[in-house]
């Protein structure tokens, strides 16, 4: 799995990740993630287009993501999501802490309040 | 006897696993082409490989530190359906059986583990659990879904 994060408008960060979010890709990009976007500040959208795959370690590092967020009194907003990933959400209750939008304006609008 | 895709296509396969995950990541890439091979739909695929990847790294976390030393995942069809068994060697335990944590908790709490067994538990058609001698033995049962 890799990430990249992008600087979109003022105080809104795009954290584009790839690639399947299995037990070892989560552990190869934890830290260096968490690290960028507590560094980041502001809202963050989180392009998740790319990922097929995510299990049980992956929503932890969104939740850690999420909570990073939080901290500094920002918002963070998903979107893009494939399908069977967006299942697993659901019925994880994710989208209860980190709201799913169909398109990235649509993201921005969720993030703008 | 195993039955399942149409001849000539392989039905069973036996792989013995490294308790660590990027041997896991290995094992499930050729599940993957395994069960593709076997023209298993997408849905049925990614369901196998995500309770696959919660069980093993289960082993991996809580089984591996306290005795574990070998697993093995044992894939085949059955009557178009795909039966799992995953065995490993660890200290007894039923992950059918083990209290879940209210997933509310676990969204909001500095607790944030516990997600592995809801996901094993909603996304397999049938499971059962049996402790055979010192092995544990987890069979799971996944075919396509029709609601």
């Amino acid at each position: 799995m890799q990430f990249e994060i992008i600087a979109i408008e003022a105080g809104v960060s795009r954290v584009v990740l790839s690639g399947r979010a299995d037990a070892a890709a989560v552990d190869g990009v934890e830290a260096a993630l968490n690290a960028q976007i507590h560094a980041s500040g502001g809202h963050v959208v989180l392009d998740l287009a790319g990922v097929p795959f995510m299990g049980s370690l992956g929503i932890r590092l969104l939740i850690s993501l999420a909570r990073t967020v939080a901290r500094r009194s920002a918002r963070i907003a998903m979107t893009g999501v494939q399908p069977q990933v967006l299942e697993v959400f659901e019925t994880m209750a994710l989208l209860d802490l980190i709201p799913h939008a169909p398109d990235h304006e649509a993201a921005l609008a969720l993030l703008a309040g | 006897m195993s039955l399942g895709p149409i001849g000539g296509v392989r039905d069973e396969m036996d792989l013995p696993l490294l308790l660590e995950s990027r041997a896991l990541a290995a094992a499930q890439r050729q599940l993957g082409d395994f069960l593709a091979a076997g023209g298993c739909a997408t849905e049925v695929r990614f369901r196998v490989e995500l309770v696959v990847e919660e069980v093993v790294m289960n082993i991996i976390r809580h089984a591996h530190p306290h005795g574990a030393t070998r697993a093995m995942l044992r894939v085949r069809w059955v009557h178009g359906q795909v039966a799992i068994a995953i065995e490993d060697n660890g200290p007894a335990f039923d992950p059918l059986a083990a209290p879940l944590r209210p997933l509310e908790g676990a969204l909001v709490g500095h607790h944030e583990g516990g997600f592995g067994l809801h996901l094993i538990r909603r996304h397999c058609d049938a499971a059962q659990y049996d402790r055979v001698g010192e092995v544990n033995r987890l069979e799971l049962t996944f075919g396509p879904r029709t609601a």
